[in-house]
């Protein structure tokens, strides 16, 4: 008998890092519970224009060590607040091309609402506390970004 | 500084992002004595690399992988990593 959808899917919760071209469809369909009904997918990609200002590329680099385990920590407390079930989160390092997707956060929950409001929640928070950073080259020069409401101000060192 | 007196202590200092460019390496084994806290760390490499002191205000911290304020005590061989504000996603 043919396998259904949900049995050739992953089961697990799954947080990575990588170099490699993201594939959102490939990723979203990781997170395919048989117990869920929805799952909202965000895909991050390069933006070329901010405010006026022209990206050529950006560069994208992470505290490896600290980032996988600061993910799952934001998904622990996500399960804390939300209706979900599973969560998948992939960001990529190195070189990015304009347009190209930066991160994929995917979340399922056995109705949509929770899903949206925890995948919202997890980016959010993501930048804010997960260790990546962000290089801007512009035609006239580079700049590394600034997140918004990152820990520093609470720890006020 | 004798390395036989249990005193002293060595920590692995990261670099992250523009603390990397501006220490102009990845990674240092800063020496002090114990006790010590993050705030005895960042002195330490604030005055060997000048240039990272002025990221001091949004620096964070992480003390083995651990987010970590400037009183957390620190010990032989911990991973003490120079963070600045994050900006993934």
């Amino acid at each position: 008998m043919a396998k259904t959808e949900f049995e050739t899917r992953s089961q697990t919760d799954f947080f990575e890092l990588t170099t490699k071209k993201l594939d959102v469809g490939a990723i979203m369909r990781r997170v395919v519970p048989a117990e869920c009904g929805a799952t909202v997918v965000l895909d991050g990609y390069v933006r070329q224009w901010t405010s006026g200002k022209e990206t050529l590329y950006l560069v994208y680099e992470a505290y490896e060590a600290m980032a996988l385990p600061e993910m799952k920590k934001l998904s622990a407390a996500a399960r804390e607040q939300f209706e979900i079930t599973h969560i998948g989160i992939v960001h990529r390092l190195g070189r990015l091309e304009i347009g190209e997707t930066s991160v994929v956060i995917a979340v399922a929950a056995p109705h949509r609402k929770a899903a949206f409001s925890a995948c919202e929640w997890l980016i959010m928070e993501l930048k804010r506390t997960v260790p990546i950073w962000k290089k801007e080259f512009y035609a006239d020069g580079s700049a590394w970004m600034k997140g918004e409401n990152t820990p520093a101000a609470e720890h006020g060192s | 500084m004798s390395k036989n007196n249990r005193d002293n202590i060595c920590v692995k200092v990261l670099f992250f992002g523009a603390a990397r460019e501006a220490a102009g390496t990845e990674e240092v084994d800063i020496f002090t004595t114990f006790p010590a806290t993050v705030q005895t760390v960042k002195d330490a490499v604030f005055s060997r690399y000048e240039k990272v002191s002025l990221f001091a205000r949004s620096l964070m911290i992480s003390v083995n992988r651990e987010y970590a304020a400037d009183e957390t005590a620190v010990n032989d061989l911990d991973e003490i990593a120079f963070l600045p504000p994050v900006s993934g996603g």
